[in-house]
């Protein structure tokens, strides 16, 4: 188990080392940085170098990146050239939100899906059962963009019940966690539909029927547990997404969270704080996808051994 | 030609306009703010920062701009309809000297922390500005330095003549020189400024809001709305449903399609930017470095059938580059360019492409209004006349680098924003062969804006700015010349306030009813 452990953790360093070239590289994709963040200023060739060199981008490409590297490390991102508050410190101020949202989203989707899944495979083939998946597959497929403005014109301008967008409590976190639960919701509910109805044809099911358990017994105690595994790949990619930000969702709502901070940033040409912005949001991706492998291995031992 | 409508445009309007008659329903119910709850501002995004050295974006200066001054200031005058010069920190001001200006501070001006504001506070501020090497250095590259004369007199000494120096000043914001330092400098004063104006910062929730009050102690006049929230809203439909459901008094930047929804349970209300969007050619490279094929492209584009079918009206065809209220500005005097399709094909075989040119056409997506579609509006009517453009749109930052690099070839399109207000600042950048976004290198040009810029008098620059901009227009070509934009605001119906073509807002003399 401790070599698989070990060998999880070593590639989860290499991706994120591999993931922060990339998001250096990136600053030089879309042409001069320094050009780019002074346009529509009345900045001449003079400003541009002045800040170039006061922003250390004079410098040769190989210093630029072990300079950037050597500071990733410490935990110095660069200061926000909008602020000049360290970046990491700005992403640090939004990433609670980004982590409610989506917690709340998964937590709605998990509380929801599952017991979807769990009745339509047990009901596999009724009119329940169809009309169940009928529903999961209009989740899946209706534009969240689409969901979240009905959502605002019922919950929020026709009923009152809640604020059309924005931050400040519990209630400005319903309609988005809602509109972002959709998705997952219904992939998962589909998904523990299908993988218990793959566990339920195995033998040893069969087995325990004919020993006379009861059905809520051997769906929940014995197939259950087995159909968790994809369900929990499953599951984990789709918190990862969350957490990177969901930025239709957030820009929708105003929800300040990393996905529409990021964005701005984009548009602002703040570049340590994009560079800090998509390294967080990787991070938190590459955690979270060595945490469902490890959960893996816990739970199918076929794994840790192989 | 017709506005075309995006994937989301179109689920946007479905799921309004589902809501319609519930709206309708619901709009006696806003809610009337004033006596109890604050005035609720939503714009498009957060600011950065509230140092104005640090963000110039008008999301930041419609909140600093409110709790922090300037020795002079615009102010809009709702009459003549134009941004007036006034003086605000300062009571007056003159030329001592070609390259010195003198400013005189009102006395017994104090910031909201109890620090006076004398020369001194120039002299750091400028400092300040300049040492921060945030957005805004550049704007005051024309200062060497901030002489204090006495406590109450300062001189801004400039690096040679510059005429619009007082101009300038309305963006020279002041600092309370402890407070700075103590609060940890940029990054400190940015969450949490301290100034002297008709508002004074209360609290900035991050993500949630920022809030602002009343000075109660303000040396001009008092404001009349007692606390100001700020907050931002990325969704323009989340704007207006924001308007709808009272949580927003004024809400910023509505696209034209939404106006007739939001005018359900709020005011729309319009005023002509000083933001003007237009396309400049490379005249160092053929095709466009004759003048003939410039004129041609002018002569087949249609403005005002952009303006009224691509914008829905909401923008305002504009012929030269000077601008209502700077000082020269007199439309008449240019001729400017009709459209005229065959006269264009004329031009064109004049300049020795009798069958028409092919050249690049780089503008950026998603930047203005409608930004795409006029885009595909030019390259179709471009194309009657002969001209055949490579359509290269692309994201903004790509385009931005690629105009300051000096090798964007064909024609651009760009835009100015209202930077000083003053016609020398903003041509400097396009027309000057030291400007950032200078494709033109044109002796005449050079020595009419070093006079523009070095005239201190203003009866004498009226001539030169004129001069100028009937040379430009009609000789040079530099552009195609495209229109302005509008600025449009969703307005809850119990607010007096009138907005004004200057990209910021002014607040202090907004009131409520009811």
């Amino acid at each position: 188990m401790w070599r698989y452990v070990r060998r999880r953790l070593l590639l989860a360093v290499l991706t994120f080392w591999a993931v922060s070239t990339l998001v250096w590289g990136l600053l030089y994709l879309t042409g001069d940085p320094v050009a780019i963040l002074l346009a529509g200023t009345p900045a001449g060739q003079t400003d541009i170098e002045t800040l170039r060199h006061a922003l250390g981008f004079d410098k040769p490409l190989p210093v630029q990146y072990l300079r950037f590297l050597e500071g990733a490390v410490q935990g110095d991102l660069g200061k926000s050239l909008r602020s000049g508050e360290p970046a990491l410190l700005l992403v640090a101020r939004r990433i609670g939100f980004t982590v409610q949202l989506a917690v709340l989203a998964m937590a709605i989707a998990l509380v929801v899906a599952i017991p979807i899944g769990i009745v339509a495979a047990m009901f596999r083939g009724s009119l329940l059962d169809r009309t169940l998946m009928l529903l999961s597959m209009l989740g899946q497929s209706m534009p969240i963009f689409w969901v979240g403005l009905l959502m605002i014109a019922v919950f929020a301008v026709e009923l009152r019940w809640l604020p059309a967008g924005g931050a400040g409590g519990i209630k400005y976190l319903i309609l988005p966690a809602a509109t972002l639960a959709l998705y997952p919701l219904s992939r998962i509910a589909r998904l523990v539909r299908s993988s218990l109805l793959d566990v339920l044809n195995q033998e040893y099911i069969l087995a325990a029927r004919a020993r006379g358990l009861r059905e809520t017994w051997v769906v929940g105690k014995h197939a259950l547990k087995n159909a968790a595994l994809p369900v929990i790949t499953i599951v984990g990619l789709q918190f990862g997404y969350l957490l990177g930000g969901a930025v239709i969702t957030e820009t929708l709502f105003g929800w300040p969270g990393i996905g529409a901070f990021t964005v701005q940033a984009i548009y602002e040409r703040d570049f340590p704080v994009v560079q800090a912005a998509v390294l967080v949001a990787s991070g938190m991706f590459i955690a979270l996808n060595v945490a469902v492998d490890l959960l893996y291995a816990w739970l199918d031992p076929r794994i840790r051994f192989a | 030609m017709s506005t075309k409508r995006t994937r989301r445009d179109f689920l946007r309007m479905a799921a309004l306009g589902a809501t319609g008659p519930w709206v309708s329903r619901h709009a006696a119910a806003q809610n009337v703010p004033g006596a109890g709850r604050p005035l609720v501002v939503v714009q498009t995004a957060w600011p950065q920062s509230l140092d104005p050295t640090m963000d110039t974006n008008v999301n930041a200066g419609n909140v600093y701009a409110h709790m922090l001054e300037t020795p002079a200031q615009y102010r809009y005058d709702a009459r003549d309809k134009v941004m007036k010069l006034e003086p605000r920190l300062c009571e007056r001001w003159e030329s001592r000297a070609p390259d010195r200006w003198r400013f005189h501070l009102r006395p017994g001006l104090k910031f909201t922390n109890g620090e006076e504001i004398n020369a001194e506070v120039a002299r750091f501020s400028m400092d300040t500005l300049k040492g921060n090497k945030g957005m805004a250095s550049s704007y005051m590259n024309h200062v060497k330095e901030v002489v204090p004369v006495d406590a109450q007199t300062f001189d801004i000494v400039t690096d040679g003549p510059y005429a619009a120096t007082p101009a300038s000043m309305a963006f020279f914001f002041f600092f309370p020189p402890k407070y700075y330092v103590e609060s940890g400098g940029k990054a400190g004063f940015g969450r949490k400024p301290v100034g002297s104006g008709p508002y004074r910062f209360a609290e900035w929730q991050d993500g949630v809001h920022i809030r602002l009050e009343a000075n109660p102690a303000y040396w001009g006049p008092k404001p009349q709305i007692p606390a100001i929230t700020f907050r931002a809203q990325p969704e323009s439909a989340t704007r207006v449903a924001l308007l709808d459901t009272g949580e927003a008094d004024i809400v910023t930047a509505l696209p034209p399609e939404l106006i007739d929804r939001a005018k359900r349970t709020a005011d729309i209300r319009t005023a002509r930017g000083l933001r003007r969007v237009f396309c400049f050619f490379n005249g160092n490279v053929p095709p466009t470095d004759n003048p003939l094929v410039r004129k041609a492209i002018n002569h087949a584009i249609d403005v005002d059938a952009i303006v009224k079918n691509i914008l829905g009206g909401h923008a305002y065809a504009a012929k030269g580059i000077n601008k209502a209220g700077y000082i020269g500005y007199a439309p008449d005097k240019i001729t400017g360019y009709k459209y005229d399709p065959e006269l264009a094909k004329k031009l064109l075989a004049q300049a020795g492409y009798p069958n028409g040119i092919d050249l690049d056409y780089n503008h950026p997506v998603g930047r203005w209004l409608n930004d795409k579609d006029v885009a595909a509006a030019i390259i179709d009517m471009a194309a009657k006349a002969n001209i055949r453009f490579r359509d290269k749109g692309v994201e903004f930052n790509t385009v931005s680098s690629l105009y300051s690099t000096q090798k964007a070839a064909g024609m651009n399109m760009w835009s100015v924003g209202p930077l000083w207000l003053d016609p020398s600042f903003e041509w400097q950048v396009h027309f000057w062969s030291k400007g950032l976004y200078h494709y033109t290198n044109n002796a005449r040009m050079d020595e009419l804006l070093d006079r523009l810029r070095t005239e201190v008098d203003p009866a004498k620059r009226v001539p030169i700015a004129q001069e100028f901009e009937k040379y430009v227009v009609d000789e040079y070509c530099p552009w195609l010349f495209l229109y302005d934009e509008e600025h449009i605001y969703g307005v809850n119906r119990k607010l007096q306030w009138t907005p004004s073509p200057f990209e910021r807002m002014d607040l202090q003399f907004a009131t409520m009813s009811g």
